[in-house]
């Protein structure tokens, strides 16, 4: 058992908090991947797990046991650096041996685990190479070898792919997962890029100047954030926001000089909040030329073309609104792709519209 | 390549000529020295300073190591020199791996201390020193000098290996700490590898200095056996004043080690002094 578990951690510099009061409870064999803009503290409390900064206040506990005065040797955690932290010195296979080597575990064993963690990668032919000779995958292969072959109860990431170039990032992701699952170990991943969120994480922590702002399935913080933060951080491109209010009577909302009614699911939110201002958010999806969708619950927004971005499979269009002042992201068929200057309309799925309150940026609940 | 290396032609003779020049003021009196103790008498030292040895005496040699007790010397300067080499090795690089890794209170005060040791000539605090080892019963004692000998080599050793050891990347320590090491193995293991350039340079100008050192050893040692080869020199002067092919035979025995040091550890030196001119 290996499930991880802060309760109310702090973790300050001097007079600055870093990280306020997090609670987070991570189970055992779980993928939970920490994401947030830069200096948003994930770096932080992944290097708390391992014992690398002291925690300032509050308990952390790995399994039954709490470990914020353990050593980081003795806390059965290996971690995967960013600059993948290699000993240039020492060829691969010292390199993944090292650990153990401290340990004084007898050398044909270490050979033993070597050579299995070598297999298990791919490294077996790369093994008397120094990391100088080594491309970027390779040495981030070495840095999991190193990890995996001391069975941890416990693997931390800290951007691991972040050196690496685009198309070798997708394959090792994909590699990273496949192989957190066949190993079935906790793991703790850093990232500030949400697609790698969440297309690895089977929960993901949102982070933000030291709170933590949601914790969900990928698919719970896409569907359903819990604050305009987490809406417009998670998703690419990002959700539209635009300020509005409700009416008196809570049966109305009204963006600029756009109103329509309130959608079924918001009714008794809307209702509680009546007169309230909010945000509203939609996503570029679920925001479409007036030709292209066949949704019935819609709210039209006129404007004309400012920026066109072909992607290929999809364009994205970025529209100034008339009576809005304001440029939403919409998605268009690469077949219809507009120019820029063009007017342009563009329907919004009302049944998809996301509400946060206007003051505390919280989600209304529905 | 940067602009500054692409020299015009005239530019490029004007610095050869430099350099050649140079390399021609250094080596003029080191190949004299060679051919003179070479010669079979110093009257021909005198009739031709730059001329060929004939006969090529080299029996010189063997009389000035066994005449002027020229072994004692090279033994004595052999302990100062490699003994310097290992204290000053092994305490700078543990006190650089502490400052630059472990900061605690005090010690940027305790590395400015070391600063001032750089700027401070060993010299002036002669008296004080003087005492100190008088006090410890190491007057005209090998130890003695070789303990002055390493204080004295430590504020610069300690800077070049700091700044060494700040830049190494601090991941590689606490991957090393997540492996299971300890201080001293991170030291032993990961520190002192990757600072090697910086530890061979470290080696190699104590050894240098310590070997060519004249003034400490004559202020702390007044017996001749322990003499180093430096103070030895002296007393062959004296004993064969006028015996110049001996006294260059003695001088290049004395020159011999300090060549084969720097040869054994250029390669690491020059890294040394160029470490960190260029981003991996």
């Amino acid at each position: 058992m290996a499930d991880i578990e802060f309760k109310k951690v702090v973790k300050s510099y001097g007079d600055v908090k870093v990280i306020k009061s997090l609670d987070l409870s991570i189970k055992d064999k779980e993928f939970m991947v920490l994401v947030g803009p830069s200096g948003c503290g994930k770096s932080t409390t992944l290097r708390m797990i391992a014992g690398l900064e002291e925690i300032t206040e509050g308990d952390l506990f790995i399994g039954e046991r709490r470990v914020n005065n353990v050593h980081p040797k003795d806390r059965d955690v290996a971690m995967v650096f960013q600059s993948y932290a290699l000993y240039p010195h020492m060829s691969v296979r010292e390199n993944i041996a090292f650990g153990l080597r401290l340990r004084k575990m007898p050398k044909d064993e270490i050979d033993t685990l070597v050579d299995e963690a070598a297999k298990t990668l791919g490294l077996t032919p790369l093994l008397d190479r120094k990391p100088k000779a080594l491309s970027g995958g390779q040495r981030q292969r070495v840095a999991l070898g190193r990890a995996i072959v001391r069975k941890p109860s416990v693997f931390l990431f800290d951007e691991p792919l972040s050196n690496l170039d685009a198309e070798l990032r997708v394959q090792m992701r994909a590699e990273i997962a496949k192989l957190q699952k066949r190993l079935a170990i906790t793991s703790v991943y850093v990232t500030h890029d949400q697609v790698e969120a969440m297309t690895m994480g089977d929960r993901i922590a949102v982070l933000h100047d030291g709170d933590l702002r949601q914790v969900g399935t990928p698919l719970e913080l896409y569907d359903t954030p819990a604050n305009l933060f987490v809406a417009q951080f998670i998703g690419t491109p990002n959700m539209n926001v635009a300020k509005g209010n409700i009416s008196e009577d809570g049966s109305k909302i009204s963006i600029g000089s756009i109103e329509f009614a309130v959608p079924a699911k918001w009714k008794d939110a809307c209702k509680a909040n009546a007169g309230k201002p909010i945000h509203v958010g939609f996503r570029p999806e679920h925001t479409l030329p007036d030709d292209e969708h066949d949704w019935k619950n819609t709210a039209r927004l006129s404007g004309h073309v400012d920026i066109v971005e072909t992607l290929g499979h999809e364009v994205v269009v970025y529209v100034t609104i008339e009576g809005l002042d304001k440029r939403v992201i919409a998605k268009a068929d690469v077949h219809k792709t507009p120019t820029p200057g063009d007017a342009m309309s563009v329907d919004v799925n009302l049944d998809e519209l996301h509400l946060f309150d206007g003051e505390t940026d919280e989600r209304l609940s529905s | 390549m940067d602009k500054i290396f692409r020299l015009s032609h005239r530019e490029q003779l004007v610095v050869q000529v430099i350099l050649l020049a140079w390399a021609t003021v250094v080596l003029l009196p080191f190949g004299a020295a060679i051919l003179n103790s070479l010669k079979p008498n110093v009257g021909q030292v005198f009739r031709e300073p730059f001329g060929f040895p004939d006969p090529v005496t080299w029996s010189n040699y063997l009389d000035a190591w066994t005449s002027a007790n020229f072994g004692t010397y090279f033994l004595n300067s052999a302990i100062i020199a490699v003994s310097c080499v290992v204290l000053v090795v092994f305490c700078a690089t543990t006190t650089a791996f502490v400052l630059s890794r472990m900061p605690f209170r005090g010690s940027t005060f305790i590395f400015m201390c070391f600063m001032l040791g750089v700027i401070i000539p060993i010299r002036l605090t002669l008296a004080p020193l003087f005492v100190i080892v008088r006090e410890l019963s190491l007057l005209d004692s090998l130890l003695g000098v070789i303990l002055v000998q390493s204080a004295s080599m430590m504020p610069v050793s300690v800077f070049i290996l700091v700044s060494f050891m700040r830049g190494i990347s601090k991941e590689l320590e606490e991957a090393a700490r997540m492996d299971g090491a300890l201080p001293f193995r991170i030291y032993w293991s990961i520190m002192l590898p990757l600072v090697k350039p910086a530890v061979a340079t470290v080696a190699l100008l104590t050894f240098v200095l310590s070997w060519n050192e004249y003034f400490l050893p004559l202020i702390f040692l007044q017996s001749s056996e322990n003499f180093p080869l430096t103070l030895g020199i002296r007393q062959f002067n004296q004993q064969y004043s006028v015996q110049w092919h001996m006294m260059f035979a003695g001088i290049i025995i004395m020159m011999v080690p300090t060549i084969v040091a720097f040869l054994l550890a250029s390669r690491q030196f020059i890294s040394g002094l160029t470490q960190g001119a260029l981003k991996e």
